[in-house]
């Protein structure tokens, strides 16, 4: 089972580090990542594959929660409109 | 006009209302700490980082404000990192300063270069690399914001030499948040929906053996009066998380004490046969919970949190509200009822007989002098309001269980990360907040001598700390384990330290030894009048075990009880 995440996020350096580290922190395994700049200024879209490990099952929404703390996520799972992780003030994707 | 980028953290600093940094200076940090004389902000110097790291977080816990600890590059910076982790873990608004290598260097292995940014990636809630004078002001602005808002949280910010040497434009970004290109993913939620809240509502009226779980998140949220309110209106018992002990008067009737591992056997039982959870600002540690297959099997749950990524984490619950635990009790509250619970409070109050008649409190004198009865002792000596430091092991548990605490942030310990040597650096930075009361260490032999060394801080600032060492001479929490699961092999934990009373008097500070129950109150009243630092080591009993206890793997109400007496 696997997970597609897309997070807009800080083109700044070192978040793509920021994002791995909290994948191996939480133990999320990443099948593929995909970062590349936008049209918008300073900002970057990552599209993450996540894989569910044979043990537990894979929470996606928690995944977009962690990743959404991180101070240079703009936002995440912005793929998935109707995502119930609050992102006040939020208006686009 | 032009400032270095050193004079600017200072500035910075400053205008962020800081009064006091806890450091050690270095090649690195040294521009830095030149500047610094030029600033209203007193310096604590210490003997080791882990100690500064320790007293910011200390502060920080006891003034509500965000606390500093400066240290130099390479292994003054990894000496913070136990300290660092300890403020993650329990959510505790500190700024992190350290001295880096000039930009150029970096990634050479030069001396004492440390990638500390990278090191500190998963233990902090941001960090920053400053290469440029020009970035200070913001990283700055941005890193206390961060430490102090939503979930609370440490913030490193790694000072390039060059950044501190060379010049920029000094302007202090008045309004981080107007700015919106340097936080715009960062937004902590306020206000919980109107629908969560009304099925928050539907889920309170129809409970019969509600309880509520406060956490560190009510001190967090300065809820204490919310908290009050809601559990007095609806009638409703409050149990507290390690962290959040005195978010509830311990004195009140509803209140349960301590929940979990070592929590009060009445609490836990409480909790196991609830059918209504109600969870404030605390995350279902595993210390908590105990198995998490069978928690509080028949209670629907809500969970009151600021963090998105705590709800659901470890326990499922059926109404998250996700927001500011004291603007999400006022939207609450006035939609909450008085509700009737009595049997359900006569069920507890036989629970809580039928420990109180195990507690060892209860039994007579024996002669022998248990930790407990100096906690209890402690207690009323300083009518139940004194501000406590803790290591960690046997002597904080039974701390917790003994200092019945009725007012908020008195307690000082590390929970989440449970460090030992916590306790003397942390109070004496809890002093610093508080320069006009005392503050007492509770710690162990084992944890005492981790840090132990932060003695010469206390006494070169007149730090107004009361030390009390209970001293079993073993490393207590481990050798409980030992004797309850590994049929008492002691590996690793008879514990030989050296006279205490002796290591005080070599740092000028006064010392007394209790051996024997009755001399506990003459020695306490002995701190209590001397001024300054003191340390009383008390000899306790050495194979003493903390009741109740939760196995691992075992759920809350199977717990391990004190025997009755014979």
């Amino acid at each position: 089972m696997q997970h597609t995440l897309i997070a807009l996020v800080e083109d700044k350096p070192g978040v793509l580090n920021r994002v791995a580290s909290l994948f191996r922190r939480r133990n999320f395994n990443i099948a593929s990542l995909n970062v590349g700049r936008t049209e918008k200024p300073h900002m970057s879209r990552m599209t993450i594959v996540v894989d569910e490990d044979g043990s537990a099952p894979l929470d996606a929404r928690r995944v977009e929660a962690n990743l959404y703390k991180l101070v240079n996520v703009r936002c995440a799972g912005c793929n998935q409109p109707s995502s119930r992780v609050p992102r006040p003030g939020f208006g686009e994707g | 006009m032009k400032k270095s980028g050193a004079d600017i953290l200072w500035e910075c600093l400053v205008r962020e209302g800081v009064e006091v940094v806890f450091g050690l200076p270095g090649g690195a940090i040294m521009p830095t700490y030149d500047v610094m004389l030029n600033y209203p902000i007193h310096h604590v110097l210490v003997r080791h980082e882990q100690g500064a790291a320790h007293m910011a977080d200390g502060y920080a816990r006891a003034s509500g404000k965000v606390g500093v600890a400066v240290a130099t590059s390479g292994p003054g910076a990894t000496n913070l990192v136990t300290g660092i982790a300890t403020a993650m873990m329990d959510s505790s608004p500190v700024v992190f300063i350290t001295g880096q290598v000039h930009a150029h260097l970096i990634g050479g292995d030069a001396f004492q270069e440390v990638d500390m940014t990278g090191i500190t990636l998963p233990i902090t809630k941001h960090n920053y690399l400053i290469t440029r004078a020009d970035e200070v002001a913001q990283a700055v602005r941005e890193a206390f914001y961060i430490a102090r808002s939503g979930r609370p949280g440490p913030v490193l910010i790694d000072f390039c030499k060059n950044a501190q040497v060379e010049k920029a434009e000094f302007e202090y970004p008045d309004d981080v948040l107007i700015s919106k290109v340097s936080l715009p993913g960062y937004k902590p939620p306020e206000h919980a929906p109107k629908a969560d809240l009304q099925r928050a509502i539907e889920l309170i009226e129809k409970a019969e053996r509600p309880v509520i779980l406060a956490g560190h998140g009510v001190l967090m949220s300065n809820a204490m009066e919310e908290l009050s309110m809601l559990a007095v209106k609806t009638h409703t018992p409050v149990a507290m998380t390690l962290l959040g002990l005195g978010a509830f008067p311990a004195s009140h009737p509803l209140s349960l004490g301590m929940m979990g591992m070592h929590g009060e056997a009445y609490c836990n039982l409480a909790i196991h046969n609830s059918d209504l959870i109600l969870a404030l600002g605390m995350r279902f540690d595993d210390r908590v919970t105990g198995n998490l297959r069978n928690y509080a099997p028949n209670a629907r749950k809500i969970h009151i949190e600021i963090d998105p990524s705590e709800v659901h984490k470890n326990v499922a619950v059926d109404v998250p509200l996700v927001g500011n635990l004291k603007s999400v009790l006022r939207d609450l509250i006035p939609m909450a009822d008085e509700y009737d619970h009595e049997a359900w409070l006569a069920q507890i109050g036989d629970w809580r007989s039928e420990s109180q008649e195990r507690d060892i409190l209860s039994w007579p004198d024996d002669g022998k002098l248990y930790t407990a009865k100096v906690i209890r002792d402690l207690w009323e000596a300083t009518a139940g309001d004194a501000i406590v430091s803790t290591g960690v092991g046997q002597h904080q548990m039974w701390t917790a269980q003994y200092y019945n605490f009725d007012k908020p942030y008195r307690l000082i310990t590390s929970g989440g990360a449970g460090t030992m040597g916590f306790g003397l650096p942390s109070a004496i930075g809890a002093w610093f907040a508080h320069k006009d009361r005392e503050v007492w260490v509770v710690d162990g032999d084992g944890s005492f001598q981790m840090t132990q060394s932060e003695l010469s801080t206390a006494i070169q600032e007149g730090a107004n700390v009361k030390i009390c060492i209970m001293n079993n001479h073993f490393l207590g929490m481990v050798r409980q384990w030992q004797e309850f699961f590994f049929e008492s092999r002691y590996s690793g934990t008879p514990l030989r330290g050296p006279d205490f009373t002796k290591i005080a008097e070599a740092h000028s500070i006064p010392a007394r030894r209790v051996l024997k129950p009755e001399d506990v109150q003459p020695a306490l009243a002995f701190a209590h009048q001397t001024q300054g630092p003191v340390l009383i080591e008390f000899q306790v009993e050495r194979e003493e075990a903390v009741y109740p206890m939760v196995p691992t793997g075992a759920d809350l109400a199977s717990m391990i009880r004190r025997p009755h007496r014979e």
